[in-house]
């Protein structure tokens, strides 16, 4: 709740929940707030503000396949939203609890999950992207798997860094020689303390997480085609834009600054982290 | 000093081995895909069958997973599917292209960020620290097919100065070099120069630059004798974390500009299922991000001479103390 | 110019340093008015937080960022220091001001050696050659009694030891023969030998060279040591000043009273007569403890035995690297031992493990030194203390009315029920410790340091609420520390130890009066201001 208290009065925090709210809200509310069907032609490809053939206004204009930019805008923010928190998710929990239990016991424990976590950052992220979704093909579930193999040991490196440091407190000390469990220590006391770095974390990668799907999107290993995605939609546009810049600005300004209110979000509270423990 | 190169060296060896066997097991453990891969989908079952038979693919998986790295060691990284060559003269000719580009972007990248690190840290909180701070912020944030899409628009569509594409078809051209390397440019800095930024604040307000202040020092002085050196180590190791990073990142702007570079190259591979020359290219680029890993380690210590070899290198923790 | 002669070197005038908004109080220097005359060491003394380090750090014309010197003036040689340019106080800086600070290492430049550390003040403040500066930079480190300075110039900060940087640094100080040297908290993060060096190297510097010494401290021994005269500083206001015999021997501020009836004395307690019956409550056989730190073994603890009958207390005084700590951390498991056992209540904890060493190690808690990092900053007072209780195994109804008591009975207010360790004081804290770890009804209480972080005034009220519980409740208790004149107070044994042994062991009297080991002869004449006895002043304290 400090934590919270804090951001709202950064501005450039609250400028990233801002763009983070609406962004949630849009992607919730796609289905009343899309115009149009994301899927079906309905004119040929249009310039930004024509008119419909059925007298609607085509504010973002048309794609090459005559579908409504704007509503695939809307409704790619939920594609986009859906598999980047779902991806980040599942780095999460393999990340925090390989890193607990590696930072807390430490020993032939740590050392084997430090190997498989730097065994997999050896490779360069869109290598290990091209190489899973090569291997399983492109779906979903698939960049949710390839995003947690790349990102998770990241995730883990960090969990890890504060466990070894919190192991080393006098208020673990304290609980340990209180006869409290392992299981006690690292849920009670260690977590608690990683919230806010973690939370930093989270936002920063949400926010890469979504330029991935888009890059997957944009090197067409993503989501398969019709589904309305930021990525796929500059892929699709990217022969045109020189006559047609619209296919490809729209959903390019929508993903940077999706990105750049997560870094926001992220940075106020590295220093939020940074404030409390330093007092 | 001896002795932590070569325990970092084997570690290094172990983790090449251990990324090879995880390569090998993705891509070759489904024998059926690797034969559908190479003959194509219109190749009948026994044609599969009998290509399988003839190349050993029915031996057990650790044997087959052996004899491919034998092979792999003594330089023999089978033919590309999709190009009709060896591998081994492929990549090295895309490698070069990338080279190029990663070079003329780490050298127009490094200095830039260190001087807006350094201008950015040595005074923290003042209108250009926010000002540079924000700068890096908002151009990490761009990805990089936005920000073709973004600087293409402006100079190749608007001012007319750029070619919009960089295949080089009819030879090596400067002017198509400016697009993708400016994309990488804009894309990079920011990390660094927050990194240099992040370590130029902590050495400014350090005991031994007040003890510099306090013996007659001017502000200029401190910064250049005092502060500089010790705010350095940091980011000159993480520009060789660099290196792993433009790999992976010049895929997509190399695709963009249809650059025959090293990630185009990659590429077309993944997307023809070319399963040899993606090993090959994998491994290529576990090494050069290992190696790199390794040099920057090395690079620490060297800079640091506070560092015991022996202690295992946590980067983040040697700067925090 | 013409009054120069008549007036001090140093002459501060109505200094007011305000603080920024939102801070406790106003002001960190409140109307700070003193002269300091040439070769004079004045010692300014203070609790944490009485704007001692500010004054310091103000005259060097550096206010910590935030704080502006509000009115008043700081006349160093009749030029007022608070109106004085940037180029003109770098002129000063160095030259005729010198500053030595609290980390001799993190003073000092990691990446530079040391002689050009000090080389580098003739580069801005003289015309020297470079072969005339690395002679004067050899003859500087000779100076301040370094054994082969030539070697020493060419070291880095991290191969030397704490207190050779601080040689260095107070060469570095004096290259240019300043008229002033600031010394703040010189010696606080040196061990008791090493300061009783440093302090006489700095009173024979100040007797050849005659420059003024204003020295910052929150230690009456180390002002008994080195003081001409002496200031006290009490939340920035100066409420005493005079000569070191008048302010030491008759305080007349309530709160110099205060103070000084709060330094613990040398003297040993009357020791309580021995109970015949008395079963040994801990028992610590052959305990030992190795480190292998870049490939080398290092002895933490080398066969440590003793035994300790309940109710009694133990003193371990020993320097830092001696071990003390490690024997504490070893003992309550939370290191495991290489050899040994320890028994509490003739209960072998090294012989646990699982479950019955859970409840087995409950017999014995810790009390910790940090009291910031000692709790954990996302839970309340309640719930850490009811947490303590439950896993003492009382049901939850029963922990929480024990929590209650527990802060009801180290003296703090229920309301402190639900508050977070951050809204508490250092001393707060420590209490909060203590109740924390008789939550879970100890047989011994080991206390590492417990009081070291804290001021003079709270470190006795924390003494007496342990000895006060203790009494209580017959607790035994092992005392951890590097002040021979706490554990002067507080035990019935001591125990001496070094590079993880333990050197002497005996009645306290015995080893503070008559002690056989040369390193105990040392550390006894090592503490600041011995020859100093404070008055009793027991009858003005509140």
């Amino acid at each position: 709740m400090k934590t919270f208290g804090a951001l709202l009065r950064s501005p450039s925090a609250l400028f990233g929940l801002a763009v983070g709210a609406v962004a949630l809200m849009t992607a919730l509310f796609a289905p009343l707030l899309a115009p149009h069907d994301p899927l079906q032609t309905i004119t040929p490809l249009a310039l930004p503000g024509s008119v419909a053939p059925d007298g609607s206004h085509l504010w973002l204009g048309a794609d090459f396949l005559g579908r409504d930019i704007l509503s695939r805008l809307i409704w790619g923010t939920r594609t986009v939203l859906l598999w980047s928190s779902l991806s980040t998710a599942a780095s999460f929990s393999v990340g925090v609890s390989m890193g607990l239990l590696a930072g807390y016991y430490g020993g032939k424990l740590d050392t084997a999950l430090s190997f498989i976590a730097n065994t997999l950052l050896a490779f360069p992220v869109t290598v290990l992207y091209i190489i899973i979704i090569t291997s399983f093909g492109a779906s979903g579930a698939n960049i949710v798997i390839a995003v947690t193999f790349a990102s998770a040991p990241g995730v883990f490196r960090i969990m890890r860094a504060i466990a070894l440091d919190m192991r080393n407190r006098d208020f673990v000390a304290a609980a340990i020689t209180q006869g409290e469990s392992a299981l006690a220590v690292m849920g009670r006391e260690i977590l608690p303390n990683a919230v806010t770095p973690l939370l930093a974390d989270l936002c920063l990668r949400l926010g890469y997480t979504a330029i991935t799907v888009g890059v997957l999107g944009f090197l067409g290993l993503g989501l398969p085609p019709p589904t309305p995605d930021w990525g796929g939609m500059v892929a699709e546009g990217k022969n045109m834009a020189i006559a047609f810049p619209h296919l490809v600005i729209f959903p390019c300004i929508a993903i940077s600054l999706l990105m750049l209110a997560m870094s926001l979000l992220s940075d106020a509270l590295q220093q939020i982290a940074k404030g409390s423990s330093r007092a | 000093m001896l002795h932590f190169i070569a325990r970092r060296f084997l570690v290094l060896l172990a983790t090449m081995l251990a990324v090879s066997f995880v390569v090998f097991a993705a891509l070759e453990l489904n024998i059926e895909d690797v034969a559908t891969h190479v003959l194509g989908q219109f190749a009948t079952a026994d044609q599969r069958h009998l290509w399988l038979a003839e190349n050993g693919y029915y031996d057990p998986f650790l044997y087959r997973y052996l004899r491919w790295l034998m092979h792999f060691l003594i330089g023999d990284w089978g033919r590309s599917i999709h190009f009709k060559e060896e591998v081994t003269t492929l990549i090295p000719y895309y490698l070069k292209n990338t080279a190029m580009l990663a070079g003329i972007s780490l050298a127009v990248m490094t200095p830039l960020a260190l001087l807006l690190g350094v201008l950015a840290g040595m005074r923290e909180g003042s209108a250009l620290d926010r000002m540079i701070s924000f700068f890096a912020i908002a151009t990490t944030s761009i990805p990089q097919f936005a920000s073709a899409v973004f600087l293409s628009g402006i100079f190749v569509f608007w001012l007319h100065l750029l070619p919009g594409a960089s295949p080089m078809t009819s030879g090596f051209a400067w002017r198509e070099l400016v697009m993708p390397v400016l994309v990488l440019v804009l894309a990079g800095t920011g990390y660094l120069t927050r990194m240099t930024r992040a370590s130029m604040v902590e050495v400014m307000s350090s005991a031994y630059v007040r003890t510099a202040r306090m013996k007659g020092n001017s502000f200029a002085r401190v910064v250049l004798r005092h502060a500089l050196r010790n705010a350095m180590v940091t980011p000159v190791t993480v520009v060789m974390l660099y290196i792993p990073w433009l790999l992976a990142n010049v895929v997509v702007v190399e695709v963009f500009f249809a650059y025959r570079g090293f990630g185009t190259l990659l590429y077309t591979a993944s997307l023809q299922h070319d399963v040899f020359l993606i090993e090959g290219c994998t491994m290529v680029a576990v090494v050069a991000v290992v190696s790199t890993q390794l040099f920057s380690d090395l690079a620490y210590v060297w800079l640091n001479p506070r560092v015991t070899f022996d202690a295992p290198s946590e980067k983040t923790a040697g700067a925090a103390a | 110019m013409k009054g120069e002669a008549l007036s001090p070197l140093l002459r501060v005038r109505d200094l007011s340093v305000a603080l920024p908004q939102g801070a406790d109080r106003r002001f960190a220097v409140e109307g700070a008015s003193f002269d300091l005359a040439g070769g004079e060491i004045l010692c300014v003394v203070g609790e944490s937080g009485s704007g001692k380090s500010v004054l310091s750090s103000t005259i060097m014309g550096a206010a910590p960022a935030g704080l502006r010197v509000l009115s008043g003036s700081i006349l160093f040689r009749g030029n007022d220091i608070v109106r004085m340019g940037e180029a003109k106080l770098r002129r000063l800086r160095g030259n005729q001001i010198a500053m030595v600070f609290q980390e001799p290492m993190a003073a000092l430049n990691p990446a530079v050696k040391v002689g050009e550390q000090i080389e580098e003040v003739f580069t801005l403040h003289s015309r020297l050659v470079p072969r005339e500066r690395r002679q004067r930079v050899r003859a500087l480190l000779a100076d301040t009694r370094l054994a082969d300075p030539d070697r020493i110039a060419k070291s880095y900060p991290h191969q030397l030891s704490g207190g050779q940087c601080q040689r260095v640094v107070i060469a570095m100080a004096l290259a240019m023969q300043p008229a002033l040297l600031i010394a703040d908290e010189p010696t606080s993060a040196l061990d008791v030998t090493t300061q009783a060096q440093v302090l006489k190297l700095m009173r024979e510097l100040r007797d050849e060279h005659g420059h003024a010494v204003l020295f910052i401290t929150h230690d009456f021994g180390v002002v008994a040591e080195v003081a001409d005269r002496v200031a006290v500083m009490q939340a920035g206001r100066i409420v005493e000043i005079g000569d070191k015999r008048a302010v030491l021997d008759a305080p007349r501020h309530p709160y110099t009273q205060k103070l000084i009836a709060a330094v613990p004395r040398a003297e040993p307690r009357p020791s309580s007569a021995l109970r015949p019956d008395a079963e040994p409550s801990l028992e610590i056989v052959h305990l030992a403890k190795t480190y292998r730190v870049g490939g080398q073994k290092v002895t933490a603890l080398k066969d440590a035995s003793f035994a300790l009958d309940k109710g009694r207390t133990l003193g371990i005084v020993g320097e830092s690297g001696s071990g003390k700590s490690t024997l504490a951390r070893v003992a309550i498991r939370l290191t495991a031992a290489d050899r040994g056992s320890v028994r509490v209540a003739a209960v072998d904890l090294a012989k646990l493990g699982g479950k019955a060493l859970a409840r087995a190690r409950r017999k014995m808690q810790m009390i910790f030194q940090d009291p910031y990092g000692s709790l954990n900053p996302r839970h309340s007072i309640g719930s850490i203390l009811t947490r303590a209780g439950k896993l003492g195994g009382k049901p939850g109804s029963a922990a929480r009315e024990s929590a209650i008591e527990l802060l009801h009975l180290v003296g703090l207010k229920p309301e402190a029920f639900a508050r977070k360790p951050h809204e508490f004081s250092g001393g707060q804290r420590q209490r909060i410790g203590i109740a924390r770890a008789l939550a879970m009804n100890p047989e011994v209480v080991f206390a590492d340091e417990c009081v070291s972080a804290l001021d003079v005034s709270v470190q006795k009220q924390v003494l007496r609420l342990i000895a006060d519980l203790q009494a209580r409740l017959d607790l035994t208790l092992v005392f951890i520390t590097h002040d021979l004149r706490v554990a002067a107070q507080v035990s019935d044994f001591i125990a001496v130890m070094r590079q993880g042994e333990i050197v002497e062991f005996g009645a306290a009297e015995e080893v503070l009066k008559r002690p056989h080991h040369p390193y105990t002869r040392e550390l006894i004449a090592a503490a600041p201001g011995r020859d100093w006895t404070p008055p009793a002043l027991e009858t003005l304290e509140t």
